[in-house]
């Protein structure tokens, strides 16, 4: 058996309410930003990175030894330099550790995920450490309708050779050549191609339809469906298109609050689901990464709560305005060297 | 645009070996311990202050502590300008020694305030690299 | 006492100087202590460079380069750093020249180039700890926020009163004809609090004044000048670095609300002068922001603890108050070039007990103490100087 035996997340304090940006921008009909769902976004402070946070959820994760870092991310701050093994050194994790940053778009952090538990089920370790982490926030142009929702955050579980609080039942994935957003080396900002890449389901709807599909699970028997969610209209959407329960995206709805948490997105959902299934519920994980692909989890819970505190990390909320948000993320260019004075 | 490529001399950048030797107290808090009288120091020490010994062994410090004294720098150094305002204070961690660290989200700061560690950015050092280190927020 | 006098002693004005280069500032400087103390350039046989920040103009081995512009090469001349207590550490080494009878009369010039660079703080950044201070974005400004906060938690004392220091300093300044704020018109405590914050509690109006400046004196043989105000008493002590780890520290108090590595400096010059703090005339203290002022002045054991601020507020340290201080205007008033602050205070000392400073001149001092400090009170030091006697003195012996 595999199961997933504890959990821990780091969203940023920080938000600016979707009402700010509006105001800035003016750039979107207020009834499409009012239909996303999202109240407010994370913003990452400005000494926040894809490091901290993930650096900060393993913390709160960790609960024991783990011989193995699966990071997935698709905004690490080093081109080359691996994440994971940054994180690892944080915890104070022994050298003997295997690390890997995995980057496969929003996918990342499932991607991870799926790889500690073939770790853990291969034998080649006991326990592993999979976090998912991303600041799309830093990603999106200024006044790019993405704006609105990119947000930041990140979730790690410890993956065992035990029940825990969910056991791995079967996975299942998908994944096609679908160019619908992008971000290009050696640029900043994340790219959409258009809404006959986004809006009519070529992405998100077929590739979550693919992966489900292989998954085995009656749609009707889902108690739980913990979703990547670039908003918070997106989980009712995947819902309705797999035909699962309306309800089951209740446990895991985390985009209302923090926007898109990119590689974190479905991991988060799942932290929160798993704080309150319910012994022998059927929970589905469930992510998509633009690009395109998507990763399909079955879980049974076993109702041992997971103790993420998922909640408690999203209520940790200070409001910032769009000139705060534009500073701490930097959206602006300055001198690579300010000076300073000593008064 | 056309931007000049030639390389801006500076005298001291830094290697990547000095940050990276202090790592561990920057991200885990590892000071000594003394074997000799058991005072603990952070940073990290060669010699006990208190005994001379020099028996140190490393130790991660506690990652929860209390606020002793605080302010607010309304100026921050280039490379800290981040946010407007950065609140710092005095930390007595327990069971440990005091430490000097930024508190970030937070609203008020008091003393007797009880704060936990979270790692962020310090700064980009001169080479490019990021150094990240202990900051503290509040406990619930 | 040490046996040596101040035979001379001259400074230049204090600010920023686009037009003038470190070289300038320090041969200006040494050649009015020169003259002042009515010699030839040629008789000093030895030099002491203070300069705290010499990487603002990316000059090192200060002691030859300024020996060399001084056209005095081959004579030795070194370079000492302290952090700004480093000025009075210079004298206390040109002493020691002399004290060894290998030099008869030293030059002992400070200087610094603080324009030099857009970011002065950034050079300040090489004094508080590199690795867990600096690094985490803390300058001077801010770990002494944590003790002006400490101090009114601690002693329960007003803004207002830590505040009077700057108002006192500006006094002074606005009548010295070498400060920065010459000439400018007296403030009150509320322009001090109402000036911004740079590190809360500390205020704009409540900061040294980081600048360009230099100032040299030229020591002797006490007998040989029996008319020179002498050096009674120097010393120098230090604490710990770093300002968190004075707490619980050994040699530390455990607290930061104290100025120890100043009350013991102050105790060895003091028993070598053989006077006591209560015949203190006038005092020079390291007013780098107004709470160290006052911490120095308690160190000196001028007040007692945690009076000092209301001390001042109270007016005691006024040219017609108990024990008038920081006659110059200060590292707030006069400025802080800060490898040129511990020799500054010197220059002061000097002029008050030679009775030439004007409308800034205490009444009949005979005992003049000052001190410097460097980091975090991690370093200070304490001298005693004292009005010329006429008799002649055997030097070396103390
Ligand atoms: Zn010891």
């Amino acid at each position: 058996m595999t199961g997933l035996i504890s959990a821990g997340v780091a969203v940023p304090a920080t938000r600016i309410a979707l009402a700010d940006i509006l105001r800035a921008w003016r750039n979107v009909p207020e009834q499409v930003v009012r239909r996303l769902g999202v109240g407010g976004r994370a913003v990452p402070g400005p000494d926040v990175d894809t490091i901290t946070l993930a650096a900060e959820a393993a913390q709160r994760a960790l609960t024991s030894r783990v011989d193995a870092v699966f990071l997935g991310t698709q905004t690490n701050p080093y081109a080359t330099r691996s994440a994971a093994a940054i994180v690892a050194d944080m915890l104070g994790l022994s050298p003997h550790v295997f690390v890997t940053d995995l980057q496969c778009a929003d996918k990342s952090g499932t991607a991870a995920l799926l790889s500690a538990i073939a770790w853990v089920s291969s034998g080649l370790g006991e326990r592993a450490l999979a976090i998912g982490a991303d600041t799309l926030a830093l990603h999106a142009a200024p006044g790019d309708p993405f704006e609105y929702t990119a947000g930041a955050g990140a979730a790690a579980f410890v993956v065992g050779a035990e029940d825990g609080a969910a056991t791995v039942v079967r996975a299942a994935s998908a994944a096609t050549d679908t160019p619908d957003r992008y971000r290009l080396d050696g640029e900043r900002h994340i790219r959409g191609t258009g809404s006959a890449m986004t809006a009519t389901g070529v992405g998100l709807e077929q590739h979550v339809k693919l992966a489900f599909g292989r998954l085995g699970v009656a749609a009707e028997e889902v108690g739980h469906l913990a979703v990547s969610q670039p908003d918070a209209a997106t989980p009712a959407r995947i819902a309705k298109v797999l035909g699962v329960p309306g309800e089951s995206t209740g446990a895991g709805l985390v985009a209302d609050r923090i926007g898109d948490a990119g590689s974190a997105s479905a991991l988060l959902s799942l932290a929160r689901v798993l704080d309150r299934a319910g012994s022998g519920d059927t929970v589905v994980l469930l992510s998509y990464g633009a690009g395109a692909s998507s990763d399909a989890v079955l879980m049974r819970a076993t109702g041992n709560a997971i103790g993420s505190g998922t909640d408690r990390e999203l209520d940790r909320a200070i409001s910032v305005d769009y000139p705060t948000a534009v500073r701490y993320e930097r959206r602006y260019a300055g001198h690579e060297r300010l000076t300073g004075t000593y008064e | 645009m056309w931007a000049p490529s030639e390389p801006i001399p500076r005298i001291n950048t830094a290697s990547g070996a000095r940050g990276w030797r202090n790592r561990h107290g920057r991200y885990r808090l590892v000071g000594t311990v003394c074997g000799a009288c058991e005072a603990v120091h952070f940073p990290a020490r060669r010699i006990c202050p208190s005994c001379r010994s020099a028996d140190l062994a490393e130790k991660p410090l506690s990652r929860t502590g209390k606020v002793v004294c605080a302010a607010e720098d309304h100026s921050p150094l280039v490379g800290h300008g981040g946010r407007p305002v950065r609140p710092f204070a005095i930390i007595e961690l327990d069971n440990g020694p005091s430490v000097l660290a930024e508190l970030v989200d937070v609203r008020t700061v008091t003393p007797g305030q009880r704060v936990e560690l979270v790692i962020r950015k310090w700064r980009r050092e001169s080479n490019g690299l990021y150094e990240y280190g202990y900051k503290f927020r509040e406990l619930p | 006492m040490t046996g040596v006098a101040v035979a001379g002693a001259g400074i230049t004005r204090h600010g920023f100087f686009p037009a003038r280069s470190w070289k300038d500032l320090i041969v200006e400087a040494s050649l009015a202590a020169v003259a002042d103390a009515g010699m030839d350039l040629g008789r000093i046989d030895g030099g002491m460079v203070s300069c705290t920040l010499p990487e603002t103009f990316e000059q090192q081995n200060l002691g030859a380069v300024t020996a060399d512009e001084l056209g005095l090469t081959p004579v030795p001349f070194g370079q000492l750093v302290g952090a700004c207590a480093g000025g009075l550490m210079a004298v206390q080494a040109g002493i020691r020249m002399i004290q060894s009878g290998a030099h008869r009369c030293v030059l002992v010039a400070g200087v610094e180039k603080q324009s030099d660079t857009t970011t002065t703080a950034d050079s300040m950044l090489s004094y508080v700890d590199a690795d867990f201070e600096a690094a985490a974005g803390f300058d001077f400004v801010d770990t002494m926020a944590l003790m002006h906060a400490r101090y009114l938690q601690v002693h329960g004392t007003s803004e207002e009163a830590v505040a009077a220091f700057a108002v006192a300093d500006r006094w002074y300044a606005r009548h010295n004809p070498v400060a920065v704020d010459t000439g400018r018109p007296d403030i009150t405590t509320a322009d001090v609090l109402d000036s911004g914050w740079v590190s809360k509690p500390i205020t704009r109006a409540a900061c040294g004044r980081a600048c360009d400046g230099s100032s040299a004196v030229v020591l002797v043989a006490a007998d040989e000048v029996p008319d020179a105000p002498v050096i009674a008493g120097i010393a120098q002590a230090t604490g710990p670095n770093g300002l968190a780890a004075k707490f619980g520290h050994p040699g530390y108090d455990g607290d930061i609300v104290r100025a120890l590595p100043t009350a013991i400096a102050a105790d060895s010059a003091y028993r070598q002068a053989g006077i006591g703090a209560g015949d203190v005339d006038v005092a020079q203290v390291h007013d780098c922001f107004t709470i160290m002022g006052s911490l120095h002045l308690e160190g000196l054991g001028i007040f007692p603890a945690g009076k000092a601020a209301l001390a001042v507020q109270a007016g005691e340290t006024a040219l017609d108050g108990r024990c008038p201080a920081n006659t110059d205007g200060g590292r707030i008033g006069l400025g802080h070039p800060t490898g040129t602050t511990g020799i500054n205070v010197v220059v002061e000392s000097v002029r008050q007990l030679r009775r030439e400073a004007g409308v800034r001149q205490v009444r009949d001092p005979e005992v003049a103490v000052c001190q410097a400090m460097g980091g975090n009170n991690s370093t200070s030091a304490v001298a005693v100087l004292r009005r010329a006697t006429g008799r002649s003195r055997h030097v070396g012996a103390e």
